[in-house]
Protein backbone atom coordinates (compact mmCIF):
# COMPACT_ATOMS: atom_id res chain seq x y z
CA UNK A 1 0.00 0.00 0.00
CA UNK A 2 1.30 3.57 -1.26
CA UNK A 3 -0.14 6.72 0.65
CA UNK A 4 -0.79 9.66 -1.56
CA UNK A 5 -1.47 13.22 -1.03
CA UNK A 6 -3.15 14.62 -4.36
CA UNK A 7 -5.97 17.00 -4.79
CA UNK A 8 -8.71 16.45 -6.03
CA UNK A 9 -11.19 18.81 -7.18
CA UNK A 10 -9.61 21.59 -4.62
CA UNK A 11 -9.78 19.23 -1.80
CA UNK A 12 -6.80 17.89 -0.44
CA UNK A 13 -6.87 14.24 0.46
CA UNK A 14 -4.54 11.61 1.72
CA UNK A 15 -5.74 7.94 0.24
CA UNK A 16 -4.17 4.47 0.28
CA UNK A 17 -3.93 2.56 -3.03
CA UNK A 18 -1.90 -0.26 -4.18
CA UNK A 19 0.83 -0.49 -6.40
CA UNK A 20 -0.75 -2.23 -9.28
CA UNK A 21 -3.73 0.52 -8.84
CA UNK A 22 -4.84 3.13 -11.67
CA UNK A 23 -6.33 6.76 -11.22
CA UNK A 24 -9.41 5.33 -12.50
CA UNK A 25 -9.62 2.66 -9.64
CA UNK A 26 -8.95 5.00 -7.32
CA UNK A 27 -11.18 7.77 -8.35
CA UNK A 28 -14.28 5.82 -8.98
CA UNK A 29 -13.97 2.75 -6.21
CA UNK A 30 -11.61 4.38 -2.88
CA UNK A 31 -12.90 7.96 -3.79
CA UNK A 32 -17.12 7.55 -4.97
CA UNK A 33 -16.31 9.86 -7.92
CA UNK A 34 -17.99 7.53 -10.77
CA UNK A 35 -18.48 10.59 -12.98
CA UNK A 36 -15.21 9.62 -14.63
CA UNK A 37 -16.38 6.90 -16.78
CA UNK A 38 -14.52 3.07 -17.55
CA UNK A 39 -14.70 2.61 -21.11
CA UNK A 40 -12.34 0.50 -23.03
CA UNK A 41 -9.77 0.49 -20.28
CA UNK A 42 -7.15 0.23 -22.55
CA UNK A 43 -6.13 3.98 -23.43
CA UNK A 44 -8.29 4.08 -26.66
CA UNK A 45 -11.35 5.87 -25.93
CA UNK A 46 -10.96 8.58 -23.80
CA UNK A 47 -13.87 8.37 -21.62
CA UNK A 48 -11.92 8.03 -18.48
CA UNK A 49 -10.32 11.69 -19.36
CA UNK A 50 -9.16 13.67 -16.35
CA UNK A 51 -7.25 16.74 -15.88
CA UNK A 52 -3.66 16.43 -14.14
CA UNK A 53 -2.32 19.97 -13.16
CA UNK A 54 -4.38 21.26 -15.53
CA UNK A 55 -3.98 18.98 -18.63
CA UNK A 56 -5.84 15.98 -20.01
CA UNK A 57 -4.67 12.76 -19.30
CA UNK A 58 -6.06 9.07 -19.27
CA UNK A 59 -6.88 7.91 -15.53
CA UNK A 60 -7.01 4.58 -16.92
CA UNK A 61 -3.13 4.43 -17.93
CA UNK A 62 -1.58 6.75 -14.66
CA UNK A 63 -1.10 5.01 -11.55
CA UNK A 64 -2.74 5.91 -8.79
CA UNK A 65 0.88 6.30 -7.30
CA UNK A 66 1.81 9.09 -9.89
CA UNK A 67 -0.60 11.35 -8.82
CA UNK A 68 1.32 12.11 -5.73
CA UNK A 69 0.98 16.12 -5.43
CA UNK A 70 -0.71 16.88 -8.38
CA UNK A 71 -4.09 19.01 -8.92
CA UNK A 72 -6.51 16.48 -10.33
CA UNK A 73 -9.97 17.77 -11.69
CA UNK A 74 -12.66 15.66 -12.24
CA UNK A 75 -15.91 16.06 -13.94
CA UNK A 76 -17.25 16.71 -10.53
CA UNK A 77 -14.99 19.56 -9.61
CA UNK A 78 -16.71 21.37 -13.00
CA UNK A 79 -20.25 22.77 -12.01
CA UNK A 80 -20.67 25.11 -8.63
CA UNK A 81 -24.18 22.96 -7.31
CA UNK A 82 -26.57 23.94 -10.13
CA UNK A 83 -24.45 26.49 -11.41
CA UNK A 84 -22.87 24.96 -14.18
CA UNK A 85 -19.65 25.21 -16.13
CA UNK A 86 -19.54 26.90 -19.21
CA UNK A 87 -18.76 24.26 -21.38
CA UNK A 88 -21.21 21.90 -19.45
CA UNK A 89 -23.78 24.43 -20.43
CA UNK A 90 -22.77 24.60 -23.88
CA UNK A 91 -23.03 20.94 -23.93
CA UNK A 92 -26.48 21.00 -22.71
CA UNK A 93 -27.92 24.04 -25.01
CA UNK A 94 -26.33 22.58 -28.15
CA UNK A 95 -27.78 18.98 -27.51
CA UNK A 96 -23.85 17.69 -27.21
CA UNK A 97 -25.00 14.47 -25.37
CA UNK A 98 -26.55 11.60 -26.31
CA UNK A 99 -26.04 8.59 -24.19
CA UNK A 100 -23.37 10.56 -21.88
CA UNK A 101 -20.83 8.23 -21.22
CA UNK A 102 -18.16 9.96 -23.76
CA UNK A 103 -19.23 13.35 -22.32
CA UNK A 104 -17.35 13.77 -18.78
CA UNK A 105 -13.93 13.57 -20.94
CA UNK A 106 -15.19 15.68 -23.91
CA UNK A 107 -15.97 18.31 -21.76
CA UNK A 108 -12.94 18.58 -19.51
CA UNK A 109 -10.70 17.92 -22.84
CA UNK A 110 -12.50 21.02 -24.27
CA UNK A 111 -12.20 23.03 -21.18
CA UNK A 112 -8.63 22.83 -20.80
CA UNK A 113 -8.33 23.31 -24.25
CA UNK A 114 -9.96 26.71 -23.36
CA UNK A 115 -8.06 27.03 -21.18
CA UNK A 116 -5.12 27.15 -23.14
CA UNK A 117 -6.33 28.76 -26.00
CA UNK A 118 -9.98 30.71 -25.68
CA UNK A 119 -10.51 31.14 -29.54
CA UNK A 120 -9.53 27.90 -31.12
CA UNK A 121 -11.28 27.37 -34.44
CA UNK A 122 -13.20 24.25 -36.09
CA UNK A 123 -9.95 22.37 -36.49
CA UNK A 124 -8.41 22.86 -33.63
CA UNK A 125 -11.26 22.03 -31.62
CA UNK A 126 -11.85 18.73 -33.59
CA UNK A 127 -7.92 18.07 -33.21
CA UNK A 128 -7.79 18.24 -29.26
CA UNK A 129 -10.95 16.08 -28.89
CA UNK A 130 -9.50 13.45 -31.04
CA UNK A 131 -8.82 10.99 -28.56
CA UNK A 132 -12.48 10.89 -27.32
CA UNK A 133 -14.27 8.57 -28.79
CA UNK A 134 -17.98 9.22 -29.20
CA UNK A 135 -19.87 5.98 -30.29
CA UNK A 136 -23.27 7.76 -31.12
CA UNK A 137 -21.23 9.59 -32.76
CA UNK A 138 -22.48 12.75 -32.11
CA UNK A 139 -19.42 14.67 -33.10
CA UNK A 140 -21.05 17.94 -34.90
CA UNK A 141 -22.82 19.34 -31.69
CA UNK A 142 -20.01 18.58 -29.45
CA UNK A 143 -17.63 20.59 -31.77
CA UNK A 144 -20.72 23.36 -31.86
CA UNK A 145 -21.05 23.06 -28.21
CA UNK A 146 -17.46 23.75 -27.97
CA UNK A 147 -17.55 26.71 -30.20
CA UNK A 148 -20.30 28.67 -28.25
CA UNK A 149 -18.37 27.91 -25.13
CA UNK A 150 -15.42 29.42 -26.79
CA UNK A 151 -18.04 32.92 -26.99
CA UNK A 152 -18.36 33.26 -23.16
CA UNK A 153 -14.78 32.11 -22.31
CA UNK A 154 -13.25 32.53 -19.88
CA UNK A 155 -15.73 34.59 -18.16
CA UNK A 156 -16.34 32.45 -15.55
CA UNK A 157 -20.33 31.68 -16.02
CA UNK A 158 -23.30 31.77 -19.16
CA UNK A 159 -24.89 33.90 -17.12
CA UNK A 160 -22.05 37.01 -16.29
CA UNK A 161 -22.12 37.18 -20.68
CA UNK A 162 -25.52 37.91 -21.39
CA UNK B 1 -12.63 -4.52 -16.74
CA UNK B 2 -9.02 -4.48 -17.46
CA UNK B 3 -6.96 -5.06 -14.20
CA UNK B 4 -3.30 -4.67 -14.51
CA UNK B 5 -1.88 -7.73 -12.97
CA UNK B 6 -0.47 -7.46 -9.07
CA UNK B 7 3.97 -6.21 -9.63
CA UNK B 8 6.09 -4.52 -6.88
CA UNK B 9 6.27 -0.52 -7.37
CA UNK B 10 9.70 1.15 -7.32
CA UNK B 11 10.23 4.88 -8.43
CA UNK B 12 14.09 5.52 -8.26
CA UNK B 13 15.22 9.14 -7.64
CA UNK B 14 18.09 8.30 -10.19
CA UNK B 15 19.81 6.65 -13.38
CA UNK B 16 22.10 5.22 -10.92
CA UNK B 17 19.22 3.66 -9.01
CA UNK B 18 16.70 2.68 -11.67
CA UNK B 19 20.00 0.66 -13.32
CA UNK B 20 20.68 -0.68 -10.03
CA UNK B 21 16.82 -2.41 -9.29
CA UNK B 22 16.74 -3.10 -13.30
CA UNK B 23 19.89 -5.33 -13.27
CA UNK B 24 18.94 -6.62 -9.59
CA UNK B 25 15.99 -7.78 -10.82
CA UNK B 26 15.85 -9.74 -13.72
CA UNK B 27 11.95 -9.85 -14.01
CA UNK B 28 12.02 -6.19 -13.33
CA UNK B 29 10.46 -3.68 -16.65
CA UNK B 30 11.18 0.11 -16.87
CA UNK B 31 7.81 2.46 -17.25
CA UNK B 32 7.59 5.91 -18.64
CA UNK B 33 4.70 7.45 -19.67
CA UNK B 34 2.61 4.22 -19.38
CA UNK B 35 0.63 4.07 -22.89
CA UNK B 36 2.23 1.38 -24.31
CA UNK B 37 3.72 -1.09 -21.19
CA UNK B 38 0.39 -1.19 -19.15
CA UNK B 39 -1.91 -1.34 -22.00
CA UNK B 40 0.30 -4.68 -22.78
CA UNK B 41 0.19 -5.66 -19.25
CA UNK B 42 -3.32 -5.13 -18.82
CA UNK B 43 -4.00 -7.46 -21.76
CA UNK B 44 -1.67 -10.20 -20.10
CA UNK B 45 1.35 -9.95 -22.30
CA UNK B 46 3.75 -8.89 -19.84
CA UNK B 47 3.81 -9.34 -16.35
CA UNK B 48 6.60 -8.20 -14.21
CA UNK B 49 7.72 -8.67 -10.86
CA UNK B 50 8.52 -5.24 -10.49
CA UNK B 51 7.76 -2.40 -12.54
CA UNK B 52 10.40 0.65 -12.03
CA UNK B 53 8.79 4.06 -12.53
CA UNK B 54 11.44 6.55 -14.11
CA UNK B 55 9.18 9.76 -14.33
CA UNK B 56 11.39 10.92 -11.13
CA UNK B 57 14.54 10.18 -12.86
CA UNK B 58 16.10 13.78 -13.40
CA UNK B 59 19.22 12.51 -15.85
CA UNK B 60 16.09 11.61 -18.56
CA UNK B 61 14.19 14.96 -18.57
CA UNK B 62 16.83 17.28 -20.37
CA UNK B 63 16.36 19.84 -22.83
CA UNK B 64 18.99 21.28 -24.60
CA UNK B 65 18.67 22.81 -28.21
CA UNK B 66 21.68 24.81 -28.84
CA UNK B 67 23.46 25.90 -32.32
CA UNK B 68 25.51 22.25 -32.46
CA UNK B 69 22.58 20.47 -32.08
CA UNK B 70 20.12 18.70 -29.48
CA UNK B 71 19.61 16.36 -26.38
CA UNK B 72 16.65 15.27 -26.13
CA UNK B 73 15.95 13.44 -23.05
CA UNK B 74 13.68 9.82 -23.00
CA UNK B 75 11.80 11.22 -20.55
CA UNK B 76 10.40 13.87 -22.34
CA UNK B 77 6.87 14.09 -22.96
CA UNK B 78 5.57 13.72 -26.40
CA UNK B 79 3.46 16.98 -25.82
CA UNK B 80 6.73 18.89 -25.03
CA UNK B 81 8.63 17.50 -28.15
CA UNK B 82 5.42 18.81 -30.39
CA UNK B 83 5.28 22.35 -28.83
CA UNK B 84 8.86 23.26 -28.90
CA UNK B 85 9.52 26.07 -31.21
CA UNK B 86 13.25 25.53 -31.62
CA UNK B 87 12.43 22.13 -33.13
CA UNK B 88 9.38 22.95 -35.25
CA UNK B 89 11.94 25.21 -36.87
CA UNK B 90 14.75 22.93 -37.39
CA UNK B 91 13.81 19.51 -36.82
CA UNK B 92 9.93 19.58 -38.56
CA UNK B 93 10.06 15.69 -38.91
CA UNK B 94 10.39 14.85 -35.00
CA UNK B 95 7.67 17.47 -34.72
CA UNK B 96 5.26 16.88 -36.80
CA UNK B 97 5.90 12.48 -35.91
CA UNK B 98 5.27 13.58 -32.14
CA UNK B 99 2.00 15.21 -33.30
CA UNK B 100 0.64 12.08 -34.96
CA UNK B 101 1.29 9.93 -32.13
CA UNK B 102 -2.15 8.45 -31.08
CA UNK B 103 -3.87 11.60 -29.80
CA UNK B 104 -3.31 14.35 -28.11
CA UNK B 105 -3.87 13.22 -24.52
CA UNK B 106 -1.86 10.46 -24.77
CA UNK B 107 0.86 12.87 -26.14
CA UNK B 108 0.79 14.57 -22.99
CA UNK B 109 1.67 11.58 -21.47
CA UNK B 110 3.64 9.25 -23.48
CA UNK B 111 7.03 10.02 -23.69
CA UNK B 112 9.83 10.27 -26.40
CA UNK B 113 12.11 7.19 -25.21
CA UNK B 114 8.98 5.01 -24.61
CA UNK B 115 8.06 5.87 -28.46
CA UNK B 116 11.37 4.98 -29.29
CA UNK B 117 11.93 1.94 -27.38
CA UNK B 118 7.93 1.06 -28.53
CA UNK B 119 6.83 -2.87 -28.49
CA UNK B 120 6.06 -4.16 -32.35
CA UNK B 121 2.53 -4.50 -32.68
CA UNK B 122 0.50 -7.39 -34.23
CA UNK B 123 -3.00 -8.14 -34.70
CA UNK B 124 -2.27 -11.44 -33.13
CA UNK B 125 0.00 -10.50 -30.38
CA UNK B 126 -1.96 -7.31 -28.99
CA UNK B 127 -5.10 -8.80 -28.39
CA UNK B 128 -6.50 -9.46 -24.66
CA UNK B 129 -5.60 -12.90 -22.95
CA UNK B 130 -9.29 -14.57 -23.65
CA UNK B 131 -9.05 -13.45 -27.30
CA UNK B 132 -5.70 -14.89 -27.40
CA UNK B 133 -6.65 -18.41 -26.35
CA UNK B 134 -9.48 -18.58 -28.36
CA UNK B 135 -7.23 -18.07 -31.88
CA UNK B 136 -4.47 -19.81 -30.36
CA UNK B 137 -1.22 -17.91 -29.18
CA UNK B 138 1.65 -16.87 -31.31
CA UNK B 139 5.39 -17.14 -31.20
CA UNK B 140 5.74 -13.95 -29.30
CA UNK B 141 3.55 -14.76 -26.78
CA UNK B 142 3.00 -18.41 -25.15
CA UNK B 143 2.60 -20.24 -28.52
CA UNK B 144 5.20 -21.66 -31.23
CA UNK B 145 3.50 -20.65 -34.55
CA UNK B 146 3.25 -17.21 -35.56
CA UNK B 147 -0.24 -16.36 -36.68
CA UNK B 148 0.17 -14.04 -39.17
CA UNK B 149 3.21 -16.01 -41.10
CA UNK B 150 2.33 -19.72 -40.33
CA UNK B 151 5.46 -21.18 -40.98
CA UNK B 152 7.56 -18.58 -40.33
CA UNK B 153 10.54 -18.80 -38.03
CA UNK B 154 10.64 -15.44 -36.98
CA UNK B 155 8.20 -13.09 -35.45
CA UNK B 156 6.62 -10.55 -37.83
CA UNK B 157 5.30 -7.93 -35.68
CA UNK B 158 5.38 -4.41 -36.63
CA UNK B 159 7.77 -1.67 -34.97
CA UNK B 160 5.02 1.14 -34.91
CA UNK B 161 6.80 4.36 -33.72
CA UNK B 162 6.32 7.48 -35.06
CA UNK B 163 9.49 9.54 -33.68
CA UNK B 164 11.83 6.89 -34.65
CA UNK B 165 11.41 6.95 -38.64
CA UNK B 166 11.98 10.59 -38.30
CA UNK B 167 14.68 10.71 -35.49
CA UNK B 168 16.51 8.43 -38.07
CA UNK B 169 16.35 10.51 -40.55
CA UNK B 170 17.67 13.76 -38.84
CA UNK B 171 20.56 11.46 -38.17
CA UNK B 172 19.92 10.83 -34.52
CA UNK B 173 22.20 8.90 -32.14
CA UNK B 174 21.00 7.12 -29.24
CA UNK B 175 22.76 7.68 -25.37
CA UNK B 176 22.32 4.13 -23.51
CA UNK B 177 23.56 3.89 -19.92
CA UNK B 178 24.09 0.35 -19.00
CA UNK B 179 25.22 -0.65 -15.25
CA UNK B 180 28.66 -1.98 -14.40
CA UNK B 181 28.20 -3.02 -10.60
CA UNK B 182 28.81 0.22 -9.60
CA UNK B 183 27.87 2.87 -11.71
CA UNK B 184 25.94 4.18 -15.00
CA UNK B 185 28.46 3.62 -17.88
CA UNK B 186 27.18 6.08 -21.09
CA UNK B 187 27.83 5.14 -24.80
CA UNK B 188 26.50 6.90 -28.15
CA UNK B 189 25.28 4.98 -31.02
CA UNK B 190 23.46 5.59 -34.58
CA UNK B 191 20.02 5.00 -33.26
CA UNK B 192 19.06 2.83 -36.73
CA UNK B 193 21.45 0.66 -34.68
CA UNK B 194 19.04 0.36 -31.75
CA UNK B 195 16.59 -2.08 -33.53
CA UNK B 196 16.70 -5.41 -35.00
CA UNK B 197 14.44 -6.66 -37.43
CA UNK B 198 12.98 -9.18 -35.59
CA UNK B 199 9.22 -8.74 -33.81
CA UNK B 200 10.50 -10.58 -30.12
CA UNK B 201 14.23 -9.03 -29.85
CA UNK B 202 12.96 -5.86 -31.12
CA UNK B 203 15.47 -3.76 -29.65
CA UNK B 204 19.37 -4.01 -28.63
CA UNK B 205 19.25 -3.35 -24.62
CA UNK B 206 19.69 -5.54 -22.00
CA UNK B 207 18.23 -5.64 -18.84
CA UNK B 208 20.55 -3.56 -17.36
CA UNK B 209 20.05 -1.07 -19.88
CA UNK B 210 17.99 2.51 -20.38
CA UNK B 211 17.91 5.01 -22.96
CA UNK B 212 18.80 8.11 -21.75
CA UNK B 213 18.37 10.40 -24.56
CA UNK B 214 18.41 11.19 -28.36
CA UNK B 215 21.27 13.60 -29.66
CA UNK B 216 20.51 15.45 -32.84
CA UNK B 217 23.21 16.92 -35.08
CA UNK B 218 23.48 20.55 -35.81
CA UNK B 219 20.21 20.97 -38.43
CA UNK B 220 22.35 23.32 -40.94
CA UNK B 221 19.25 24.16 -43.21
CA UNK B 222 18.04 20.37 -43.26
CA UNK B 223 14.38 20.33 -44.55
CA UNK B 224 12.41 17.60 -43.31
CA UNK B 225 8.77 16.17 -43.13
CA UNK B 226 6.96 12.80 -41.68
CA UNK B 227 3.47 11.42 -43.10
CA UNK B 228 1.82 9.07 -41.64
CA UNK B 229 -0.97 6.65 -42.66
CA UNK B 230 -3.73 5.47 -40.47
CA UNK B 231 -7.68 4.31 -40.67
CA UNK B 232 -8.48 7.17 -38.29
CA UNK B 233 -7.44 10.65 -37.94
CA UNK B 234 -6.02 9.80 -34.51
CA UNK B 235 -5.51 7.33 -32.07
CA UNK B 236 -4.55 4.33 -34.26
CA UNK B 237 -1.37 3.19 -34.99
CA UNK B 238 1.09 4.11 -38.02
CA UNK B 239 -0.03 1.14 -41.07
CA UNK B 240 2.66 3.09 -43.09
CA UNK B 241 4.74 6.41 -42.43
CA UNK B 242 7.59 8.36 -44.28
CA UNK B 243 10.26 10.51 -43.22
CA UNK B 244 12.41 12.51 -44.90
CA UNK B 245 15.35 14.67 -44.36
CA UNK B 246 17.50 17.03 -46.99
CA UNK B 247 19.39 20.05 -47.91
CA UNK B 248 19.22 22.09 -51.01
CA UNK B 249 22.49 23.24 -52.08
CA UNK B 250 23.51 25.13 -55.47
CA UNK B 251 19.83 23.54 -56.65
CA UNK B 252 21.03 19.94 -55.91
CA UNK B 253 19.44 17.93 -53.07
CA UNK B 254 22.73 16.68 -50.36
CA UNK B 255 22.38 14.65 -46.99
CA UNK B 256 19.10 13.00 -48.36
CA UNK B 257 17.61 10.47 -45.56
CA UNK B 258 14.68 8.65 -46.35
CA UNK B 259 13.17 6.27 -43.34
CA UNK B 260 9.94 4.46 -43.47
CA UNK B 261 7.90 2.87 -40.31
CA UNK B 262 5.43 0.46 -39.61
CA UNK B 263 6.66 -1.92 -42.33
CA UNK B 264 8.74 -4.05 -40.83
CA UNK B 265 10.01 -4.94 -37.12
CA UNK B 266 12.58 -2.24 -37.30
CA UNK B 267 12.69 1.04 -39.13
CA UNK B 268 13.76 0.49 -43.05
CA UNK B 269 16.20 3.26 -44.45
CA UNK B 270 15.56 3.29 -48.25
CA UNK B 271 19.16 3.29 -49.16
CA UNK B 272 18.65 2.72 -52.62
CA UNK B 273 16.32 6.29 -53.22
CA UNK B 274 18.63 7.94 -51.42
CA UNK B 275 21.82 6.95 -53.13
CA UNK B 276 19.85 7.91 -56.72
CA UNK B 277 18.64 11.33 -55.18
CA UNK B 278 21.82 12.04 -53.37
CA UNK B 279 23.66 15.27 -55.47
CA UNK B 280 21.13 15.36 -58.17
CA UNK B 281 18.96 18.16 -58.89
CA UNK B 282 15.48 17.21 -58.26
CA UNK B 283 12.88 16.85 -61.19
CA UNK B 284 9.36 15.40 -61.42
CA UNK B 285 10.62 12.40 -63.13
CA UNK B 286 13.28 11.42 -60.39
CA UNK B 287 11.59 12.32 -57.55
CA UNK B 288 9.00 9.85 -58.85
CA UNK B 289 11.80 7.00 -59.90
CA UNK B 290 12.96 7.36 -56.18
CA UNK B 291 9.77 6.69 -54.24
CA UNK B 292 9.46 3.55 -56.35
CA UNK B 293 12.24 2.54 -54.85
CA UNK B 294 11.70 3.02 -51.23
CA UNK B 295 9.79 -0.58 -50.56
CA UNK B 296 12.68 -2.40 -52.27
CA UNK B 297 14.10 -3.18 -48.65
CA UNK B 298 10.91 -4.39 -47.18
CA UNK B 299 8.20 -7.07 -47.28
CA UNK B 300 5.58 -7.06 -44.69
CA UNK B 301 2.91 -9.31 -43.58
CA UNK B 302 -0.86 -9.31 -43.19
CA UNK B 303 -0.50 -8.45 -39.45
CA UNK B 304 -2.08 -4.96 -39.87
CA UNK B 305 -5.51 -3.39 -40.88
CA UNK B 306 -4.60 -3.39 -44.81
CA UNK B 307 -2.79 -5.72 -47.29
CA UNK B 308 0.97 -5.25 -47.20
CA UNK B 309 0.95 -3.84 -50.91
CA UNK B 310 -1.29 -1.14 -50.10
CA UNK B 311 0.82 -0.26 -47.21
CA UNK B 312 4.05 -0.19 -49.25
CA UNK B 313 2.02 1.59 -52.06
CA UNK B 314 0.93 4.27 -49.77
CA UNK B 315 4.37 4.73 -48.11
CA UNK B 316 5.74 5.56 -51.77
CA UNK B 317 2.79 8.05 -52.45
CA UNK B 318 3.82 9.89 -49.04
CA UNK B 319 7.55 9.50 -50.19
CA UNK B 320 6.93 11.60 -53.38
CA UNK B 321 4.60 14.27 -51.47
CA UNK B 322 7.37 14.77 -48.90
CA UNK B 323 10.27 14.87 -51.63
CA UNK B 324 8.25 17.44 -53.84
CA UNK B 325 7.58 19.27 -50.94
CA UNK B 326 11.36 19.68 -49.59
CA UNK B 327 13.33 19.68 -52.74
CA UNK B 328 12.88 22.94 -53.52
Amino acid sequence: MIIVKMTVNGNPIEVGVGDEETLLETLRQRLGLTGTKQGCDLGDCGSCTVLIDGKPALSCLTLAADAEGREITTIEGLAHGEDLHPVQRAFHEAGAVQCGFCTPGMVLTAKALLDANPNPDRDTIKGALAGNLCRCTGYVKIVDAVENAAKVYPRARVEEAR
Amino acid sequence: MMPLPKFHLERPQSLAAALRLLAESPDALPLAGGTDLLVSMKQGLYAPGTVVDLKKVPELGSLEIGAGGAFLGAALKLAAVRDEPALKERYAALSEAAAAVASPNIQNMGTLGGNVCLDTRCWYFNQSEFWRHSKGYCLKKDGDICQAAPGAKRCFAVFSSDTAPALIALGARAQVASWDGESAQLREFPLEELYREDGISRIALGQDELLVGLRLPESRGVKSGYLKYRKRGAIDYPLASVAVALRMADGVMKDVRIVLGALASAPVIAFEAMELLEGAQPSPELLTRAAELVGKRTCPVKNQAGTPAHRKSIARVYCQRLLTGLAK
